[in-house]
């Protein structure tokens, strides 16, 4: 129960967002001291970073007044001071800055996955999977760009500009100061406009790459199908004008690039800024050591901001994405769970009840179940039978409660699935889908994967009752072989009796087997067979299938037709009374040996 | 340029660097005239930025000799100019190059797509879609990025040979110095990326591992919700999170070390500079103007040689994709249309196998791209990442710009091992490579009539799934010959072949589109009502109906959304609309239910009466009523002819059968 309480209280991590833009600056409020540190050693270096150009304008004056004199060595060693103190300070505060914008991209992260895992499916049913993760992966690291390197080159730009624009002041006076201040707000407003400019120009330019390489890779995954059905021609134009539209973006994005206004102001603000100052030298207003640190600051200036226009639109696009992600984070489910205040006792054994439900996918045109009732006794074998889009994938997934009911409701022991949290209808309700889908990792974490306190002597006796033990004692590290990405691979059958030792070790009191498709050869099917028999004791078990031997043995069987009941009833029943049912029966390749003379083993 | 040949000498290649430039320098030929204008440019931006510091310095021995503002009029003038030359020259060198280099990744990239869409099966059965892909994308476009490197290096260099001349003017003293300013800044940078390459490394795998678990758990939601898990899959994602930040600190640590080294070195450059002029000031060899501008010099000197550097590292990247390109470009496929070859002309329909032997053999482009692959795995672990070029590119690189989402797609690599796996063909992937040198055809002989209904039976790894590929012509026979109507294969033009031939897997492929799109592959020109017809007969309306958008659905991800089922009606229902005159079924009907398969094959015994058809079913019932059996054993035909006859000898074929309906569980009919 403690579980439960957790796992339900987990929300959108420590913070709340109120859009994208609020979720990318909760990085100010994530660390506030450390931020603060790194803040004031930032300052102090752009601060030191400018020292350099003042005491050489400095040390040019002595010279032309006393000559290599005592205080134009101290200017000189004065900036020798200042790079050490710069490197350190500099590399302090970057440092502090940097890991902490590393631990947003990690939190991030996690936030990301922990809010998308609990939206419903209807969520994943909704989104692409490959979108998802590059999101999850790509996007998160470009926000992380925004801070670093984006927002702080921004932040110490920032500081130097000050900087400089107080230096100018105390040099050159109010006159000359005015028109930098003038001279960097238009390189501002400037900046700002080109990056707001060229930022939709280059997010498109992203997508139209993903679509590119989706395209190709789907060409290339298929191409025995194109090949053989004479597609390579008709694929080939196809990508040229795909690439073409990808290239003509992006000669787009350059040329906007090009002719980058910012630079030309500033550009012509020192041009201006040497002429005032030449003119001052003249009407002794400067001496030509004030005229060398103004221009000397100027080159500063020009040389930190050369990194401007990319680090804007790195901040531009951490913002776009920091809003894609939290649209994805803030998704709203059209079917919200009801809120369960009081758990009730239910008894699992009991008798399990359809009522009049009704349930469509989000966008379906008709409904995957119509008005559907039906009660399955205490401890019943069900066969759940039906051509593809008869719902019988969809009965099975709201037993889950991974979908809920729109209209009627579904019944155990009494109780409404409504009033019962998920978390724990699960606990007592197992799957083993058609598609069998194992995580990497060894055959022991698969098969413990609900349980995974189960002790070694649990695992082998699923794993024996569910035909598995056999090829795992062959493996070459038994229950600790590696699957997936990087270990062994798994025949079709294999995994699927994997996935039938995970539910026996889960013991559910309600099991629901998809076993309808069978690409497999039969002595495989035949352990197969075995384990499902194995798994299916004593417990109510709902299979949708085609295996005659399950329908015969079948205590009720449910035949759906575009989502409606079509007949419920034993195998003898259904044959004598269901048109449908026998026809069925009779197009199932084995079936005229049983109708004949033969019979089950 | 020899001298170059060594400076980006790579083992990983199989051609010098000459080689290569040569052949890009031809693709760069018709932007030669551009690429002309473009090194005018260059040449006046580099005179501008250089001697704008120089007018500062003659503006200040002017001034310091009591000149008046009249006089630095027309200097005044020319400094403004040669600020609009120089941003007006950048901006057009920009313009220029953004046409030259897209439509040389264009032209690349389309080359490199129609010679991979046309490659031999062999390479493909080998290399995964995925770095597939990697050719066409992402290497076209790191050889690309090698031109812009290229040219702002030749910028680099020109800036700093004018600058060092500079300073060399000024002094002899000033040049001496900055040139030590060289190994200085090498030597740290050096040290720097040496260590920092490792902890780079770390970062990628570790990134990799958790780009892969979040792939994993993204297509494992359900299964983890089914069996209340969450915790659990976040705990794990948590686990390699938290490691992988342990990682970049790491990182950080080494390369926020090198901006603030670079700029000390500078700063202790200017002071040098600033005592030796002093120190020449007063023995009056120097003015304070020239002071000035070794000040300035010394600092613009150190940023394009430390560029400079970097650019090495990421030119050989683009070389050495180049020569994987090149490779591509430059292989013929094996299987290709003979000279005098003629079209196909179908009379019966019967095909015949003579004596055909075969094995696989490891396709050469494709190994090579396997082992890079696999390198690249070990290194990053299914994350596809640049080779490693300077620490401080992975921060300022904008990712998003030019490949977002094509470096890794870890979950459609993902989706399709698994998929590869479910099937077990041994003649996918993995197995190719432990049955290399072995034979998988043995002198196998046999004639499928023309117009009847042959199924071809046998164990897993019997080497039905070959006979079909050869029959395709995906491959041609090591020994023996395979002929239609008489005419052996390799003698008709491919697409002659392919205009009279379908083939329906047991893996059911589907393409980004509609349903109806996909239904229409083969024949574009299909009316609607056809489409309908066929889903009707062979009850795949149901389902499609049922779908939000019906038959204008549109499928993603492969048809994520349908079942294996589903999507399997969906490829039989586009091969029962071309109708073509012979028909191959690999486990066509494997992933329906018993009843849907059923229904599909009466449908198929109306829709292709006539036709020649090759089955291969596992489900051995589903058989029953086929001209001619074909059992096939170890490479080998084993036995040929009808179920009663086969029944009767009581060998291969009698025993598959009894044994099929052991295993299902009913009894035998003795």
């Amino acid at each position: 129960m403690l579980l439960i309480l957790r796992t339900m209280n987990d929300t959108v991590g420590d913070f709340l967002y109120r859009n994208g833009t609020t979720l990318f600056f909760s990085f100010f409020r994530r660390q506030p001291l450390k931020l603060f540190f790194s803040t004031v050693l930032m300052i102090l270096a752009a601060f030191s970073s400018m020292v350099p150009a003042i005491l050489v304008g400095k040390a040019i004056d002595i010279l032309e007044s006393e000559g290599f004199s005592q205080l134009f060595i101290f200017y000189g060693i004065g900036v020798l001071i200042s790079g050490v103190f710069f490197y350190l300070i500099s590399f302090i505060g970057l440092f502090t800055f940097v890991t902490l914008s590393f631990s947003f991209e990690r939190d991030i992260r996690q936030e990301y996955f922990d809010t998308i895992q609990s939206h419903s499916l209807t969520f994943f049913d909704e989104h692409n999977s490959s979108h998802l993760l590059s999101m999850g992966m790509t996007e998160i690291s470009q926000m992380r760009q925004g801070i670093v390197p984006a927002l702080r080159a921004i932040m110490q730009n920032i500081f130097s500009v000050l900087f400089i624009v107080a230096a100018i002041y105390s040099i050159a006076g109010l006159q000359m100061t005015l028109i930098t201040l003038v001279g960097f707000i238009v390189y501002y407003i400037l900046a700002v406009y080109q990056a707001r400019r060229i930022t939709p120009v280059r997010m498109k330019l992203a997508d139209t790459a993903a679509e590119l390489t989706e395209q190709s890779q789907e060409i290339f995954r298929g191409i025995d199908v194109v090949r053989s059905f004479k597609g390579t021609v008709r694929e080939i134009l196809r990508f040229r004008k795909m690439s073409k539209r990808y290239s003509d973006l992006g000669i787009r994005e350059g040329r906007m690039a090009a002719f980058y206004l910012p630079n030309l102001a500033l550009l012509l603000l020192t041009a201006a800024l040497f002429a005032m100052s030449v003119n001052k030298v003249t009407l002794l207003q400067m001496s030509v050591g004030d005229l060398i640190q103004v221009m000397g600051l100027l080159v500063t200036l020009q040389l930190t901001s050369m990194m401007m226009p990319q680090m804007l639109l790195f901040l531009n696009a951490a913002i776009t994405n920091a809003n894609r992600i939290w649209e994805k984070m803030n998704w709203q489910d059209p079917q919200p769970d009801k809120e369960i205040t009081e758990v009730p006792e239910i008894n699992w054994k009991g008798e399990l009840r359809f009522e009049n439900v009704t349930f469509g996918y989000v966008n379906s045109k008709r409904p995957a179940l119509k008005n559907l009732s039906v009660s399955i006794p205490p401890g019943s074998k069900v066969a759940l039978i039906g051509g593809p889009g008869s719902g019988k994938s969809t009965f099975l997934k709201l037993l889950l409660k991974l979908y809920v009911p729109q209209e009627g409701r579904i019944t155990i022991s009494g109780v409404d699935y409504e009033d019962i949290p998920h978390q724990i209808i699960r606990q007592h309700v197992s799957m083993v889908e058609q598609e069998v889908f194992l995580f990497s990792g060894t055959i022991r974490d698969n098969i413990a994967f609900a349980r995974p306190d189960a002790t070694d002597e649990e695992i082998m006796v699923a794993a024996e009752a569910a035909q598995a033990m056999e090829f795992i004692s062959k493996l070459p590290k038994g229950l600790d072989t590696m699957i997936g990405e990087r270990g062994v691979d798994l025949s079709g059958g294999q995994r699927q009796r994997i996935a039938i030792a995970r539910a026996i070790l889960a013991d559910p009191d309600i099991l629901l087997l998809d076993d309808s498709a069978s690409a497999l050869d039969s002595k495989t099917e035949e352990l197969l067979r075995k384990a499902l028999d194995n798994l299916s004791e004593n417990r109510l078990t709902i299979t949708v299938t085609q295996r005659l031997t399950t329908l015969l043995k079948a205590d009720l069987i449910i035949l759906l037709k575009r989502g409606s009941l079509l007949a419920v009833g034993k195998h003898d029943e259904l044959l004598d009374k269901c048109m449908e049912y026998r026809r069925i029966f009779e197009l199932l390749p084995e079936s005229e040996r049983i109708l004949a003379k033969g019979g089950i083993q | 340029m020899s001298r170059h040949g060594a400076m980006f000498a790579d083992k990983s290649r199989t051609r010098s660097s000459r080689v290569l430039m040569g052949i890009f320098w031809n693709y760069l030929s018709p932007y030669k005239g551009l690429i002309g204008f473009v090194a005018i440019l260059t040449l006046i931006y580099t005179l501008s930025v250089t001697y704008q510091p120089i007018l500062v310095q003659q503006a200040i021995d002017s001034l310091l000799s009591g000149s008046t503002l009249a006089s630095l009029i027309s200097l005044l003038i020319i400094y403004t100019s040669l600020s609009i030359f120089a941003w007006l020259s950048q901006s057009l060198i920009t313009w220029f190059m953004a046409k030259v280099q897209n439509e040389l990744v264009h032209s690349l990239r389309v080359d490199t797509f129609e010679k991979l869409s046309e490659a031999d099966m062999a390479y493909h059965a080998q290399v995964q879609s995925g770095n597939v892909t990697s050719r066409v994308i992402n290497d076209t476009q790191q050889i690309t990025s090698g031109l812009n490197v290229f040219t702002t290096s030749l910028t680099n260099i020109l800036v700093a040979v004018a600058t060092l001349s500079v300073l060399f003017s000024i002094s002899f003293w000033f040049g001496l110095i900055s040139l030590l300013a060289l190994p200085t800044a090498g030597i740290i940078t050096k040290v720097i990326s040496s260590k920092g390459k490792e902890r780079m490394l770390n970062v990628r795998s570790s990134l990799g591992r958790v780009s892969g678990k979040l792939a994993e758990n993204l297509s494992g939601v359900a299964i983890a919700k089914s069996f209340n898990q969450e915790d659990r899959t976040s705990q794990e994602i948590k686990k390699l999170n938290d490691q992988t930040f342990e990682y970049f600190k790491k990182l950080g640590a080494m390369f926020t070390l090198i901006f603030p080294s670079i700029t000390m070195v500078s700063m202790v450059m200017i002071s040098l500079i600033l005592f030796t002029g002093g120190y020449m000031s007063e023995q009056g060899l120097i003015t304070s103007g020239a002071i000035y501008l070794g000040t300035v010099m010394v600092r613009r000197f150190l940023s394009p040689i430390l560029a400079l550097s970097n650019n090495i590292t990421n030119l050989q990247a683009s070389l050495a994709a180049l020569d994987r390109v090149v490779d591509v470009l430059q292989t013929q496929p094996a299987v290709h249309d003979a000279p005098n070859a003629e079209p196909l002309f179908i009379t019966e329909g019967e095909i015949s196998l003579e004596n055909v032997w075969f094995k696989y053999k490891v396709n050469k482009v494709a190994s090579k791209d396997k082992a890079i692959a696999s390198m690249k795995g070990k290194q990053m672990a299914g994350m596809k990442g640049k080779p490693m070029t300077e620490m401080k590119s992975r921060m300022t690189e904008m990712k998003g710009r030019s490949i977002v989402g094509t470096k890794d797609n870890p979950i459609t690599e993902m989706k399709g091992r698994q998929m590869a796996k479910m099937q077990g063909h041994p003649e996918n992937g993995n197995a190719i490579k432990s049955r290399e040198d072995e034979w998988v055809l043995k002198n196998v002989s046999f004639v499928i009539p023309g117009g009847k209904k042959t199924a071809l039976i046998g164990h897993t790894g019997a080497g039905k799934t070959t006979v079909t590929k050869l029959i395709l012509r995906f491959y041609d026979p090591d020994k023996g010959s395979i002929k239609i109507d008489g005419q052996d294969l390799r003698s008709i033009k491919l697409a002659s072949l392919y205009d009279s031939i379908s083939l329906v897997t047991q893996e059911p492929y589907l393409f980004a589109g509609t349903i109806l799109e996909n239904i229409k592959y083969g024949r574009p020109d299909a009316s609607d009502d056809e489409v309908y017809e066929i889903c009707r007969i062979i009850g795949a309306d149901e389902f499609i109906d049922a779908l939000p958008d019906g038959y204008q659905t549109v499928i993603s991800e492969s048809g994520k959304s349908l079942s294996a089922g589903q999507r399997q009606m969906i490829t039989i229902a586009r091969t029962m609309l071309r109708n073509p005159k012979i028909l191959i079924l690999d486990e066509a009907t494997s992933r329906l239910d018993a009843y849907t398969e059923s229904l599909v094959q009466i449908a198929q015994n109306k829709l292709f009466e006539g036709r020649t058809t090759l089955v291969i079913a596992h489900r051995l019932s589903t058989i029953r009523d086929v001209d001619q059996i074909v059992v096939m054993d170890n490479g080998e035909v084993v036995e040929i002819g009808s179920h009663e006859e086969l029944m009767a000898v009581k060998g291969k074929y009698y025993e598959l059968y009894n044994t099929y309906y052991a295993h299902q569980g009913i009894e035998l009919l003795q």
